[in-house]
């Protein structure tokens, strides 16, 4: 697979100013060194606070390194001459889907993007229909998004972000105020552009179920990358995990536990059923 | 008894054809000091029938008797009321507004007109009571963290010293530690000073771990009122209605359609009812 973001050897510090006027810088990313390769389905954990926003934002140029240097598809991020390429190649899905509405009706605020790129009219109304039939919204286009559940309109803000044709996506915590509904709408979405579409995605998230799907887990903890592995093998050190404060999804807990208690439950049990097909005969 | 709600019926935009109706013959008792879940769909009525309990939405049909305070009088004292029930909405952070966090939490108690000792007193207890440090008082709400804002807001509701909680998705948004600690404060709030908590919530486990009974409400109606072991077990029901079931619930219920019955609700005590039964299994087998 094809490298097409390298990290290296960077941080990245907010200055904030205490009441007395004084400076302090304040570490939210520590020597990240990370490559992203073409058509992965990478899943960012960790706490509030871990870096892991900072570092999504660092993806696509709303923020640059204070030291060392972040290269998108060969683009250093740092150089304001690449912001505009930057934005077209890495496509980004905030939380909140009420803040990322721009137009009163679903098929503007979609629009909004390749409007900005200078497409011409055809263009645009062909990459709104794709980017809304892709997020399985197209009934929707002539409506206000006002009326959606928050599920469809992060499936609105997902499109908003695809018709720019992004060749990375990243959803920063895009599910963390939906209901479970709408944060399954969102993943079986992000789990169709990345198989259908060859898209690389980025989640980040704090919901552990939602990574055991995903290629690659990568773990944030105080601003530095605490492991990069398979959804198993981060499982798998369940311990580590706890004391960086992320839970284990309930079904892994049980099975670790077992495990360790001499029970053969098999290895890292993530699906329910199968634990529970292992109990029966256990019991 | 501490609420009672009898036929009530409530429309969104009556006599237009924009109406809705969001809750259908609703009967309901909840006794004082227990902790009652509400579940169901977005848009199955949850959050149109608590925003009820506390008088911020006006009845239209049937009553509702809160700790004496009859809502379907002509006038009602609103003081009493809402210093009765307390209401956490959903990301309650987003509603401070003061420029430092013991501003924010007088708020309320300032418009009872308690004295300033009183109103004190209440804001130091609220501080102390969700878990953070006095010096946060000076400080400016958006200079704490996501967790930490969320026990200020809490706390500003607490300050009311309401006998009856409704929290409206307590925990989303929250990692887990903030998770835990948002629910160890509300069993605390339950277990040292009786505070009926009614806690609406998406995530099933946090229902299963943390109530006693539960709310199922499906097109307006509360379809299924029962304990919180009792719901889950039947498990059919939340499946039809594209619930998910909480994880050692559907384990439990797996081995229980087997005839093996678990026990326990948390990870823990159900891991500790496995190991009951595979000890005494193997022990059983050594007889033989």
């Amino acid at each position: 697979m094809e490298k097409i973001i390298e990290i290296k050897n960077m941080t990245y510090y907010y200055k904030s100013f205490t009441d007395d006027g004084e400076s302090q810088d304040i570490y939210a990313c520590r020597d990240i060194n990370l490559d992203i390769y073409g058509g992965e389905f990478v899943a960012l954990v960790g706490h509030n606070g871990s870096g892991k926003s900072t570092l999504a934002k660092l993806l696509n140029a709303l923020l640059t390194p204070r030291i060392g240097s972040v290269t998108v598809f060969n683009m250093d991020t740092a150089d304001k001459d690449n912001l505009f390429d930057i934005r077209k190649s890495v496509g980004m899905v905030f939380q909140n889907p009420d803040n990322q509405m721009v137009a009163s009706i679903i098929e503007e605020d979609v629009a909004f993007g390749p409007e900005n790129l200078g497409l011409p009219r055809e263009e645009i109304v062909e990459r709104v229909n794709w980017a809304l039939n892709s997020v399985n919204m197209q009934q929707f286009a002539k409506r206000s998004p006002h009326r959606l559940s928050g599920g469809q309109k992060q499936r609105i803000a997902i499109a908003g972000a695809l018709a720019i044709k992004p060749q990375v996506l990243v959803l920063d915590e895009s599910t963390a105020m939906l209901d479970p509904q709408g944060r399954r709408e969102v993943l079986d979405i992000a789990h169709k552009l990345n198989k259908e579409h060859g898209m690389t995605i980025i989640l980040i998230t704090h919901f552990m179920e939602e990574v055991m799907e995903s290629d690659r887990v990568i773990v944030m903890n105080k601003g530095r990358i605490e492991m990069i592995d398979t959804p198993q093998a981060v499982f798998a050190q369940a311990d580590k995990l706890v004391s960086i404060d992320l839970a284990l999804p309930r079904v892994v807990q049980l099975g670790n536990m077992l495990l360790q208690a001499g029970l053969d439950v098999g290895e890292y049990c993530t699906d329910i059923d199968a634990l529970g097909d292992k109990l029966c005969q256990l019991l | 008894m501490s609420i009672v709600v009898n036929n009530l019926c409530f429309t969104y935009n009556p006599r237009t054809e924009f109406s809705v109706n969001a809750l259908i013959d609703v009967n309901v008792t909840i006794n004082d000091g227990e902790i009652v879940g509400i579940v169901g769909h977005t848009g199955s009525g949850k959050s149109t029938f608590v925003q009820h309990l506390n008088g911020l939405i006006k009845l239209q049909s049937g009553s509702i008797i809160v700790n004496n305070i009859d809502l379907s009088a002509k006038k009602i004292d609103y003081n009493a009321l809402r210093s009765t029930v307390g209401m956490v909405f959903q990301y309650p952070e987003y509603q401070l507004f003061a420029d430092s966090v013991g501003k924010d939490i007088a708020f309320g108690p300032k418009n009872l007109k308690l004295p300033q000792d009183l109103i004190d007193k209440r804001v130091n207890d609220s501080i102390d009571m969700v878990g953070l440090d006095r010096s946060v008082m000076d400080k400016s709400p958006f200079d704490l963290s996501g967790g930490e804002r969320r026990r200020v807001a809490l706390a500003g509701v607490l300050a009311m010293q309401p006998s009856i909680l409704i929290l409206d998705e307590p925990t989303a948004g929250l990692d887990p530690q903030g998770k835990g600690e948002i629910l160890s404060l509300v069993k605390q709030l339950n277990k040292q000073l009786g505070t009926t908590i009614i806690m609406v919530s998406h995530d099933m486990n946090e229902i299963y771990e943390n109530t006693n009974r539960v709310l199922l409400f499906g097109e307006g109606r509360i379809i299924d009122d029962c304990s919180t072991e009792l719901l889950f077990a039947k498990g059919e029901q939340i499946d039809k209605l594209g619930l998910q079931l909480p994880t050692m619930a559907s384990i439990k219920n797996k081995l229980a359609s087997r005839g093996i019955y678990l026990t326990g609700r948390r990870v823990e005590e159900v891991f500790n009812s496995i190991l009951d039964l595979y000890s005494r299994n193997s022990r059983g087998a050594d007889n033989v």
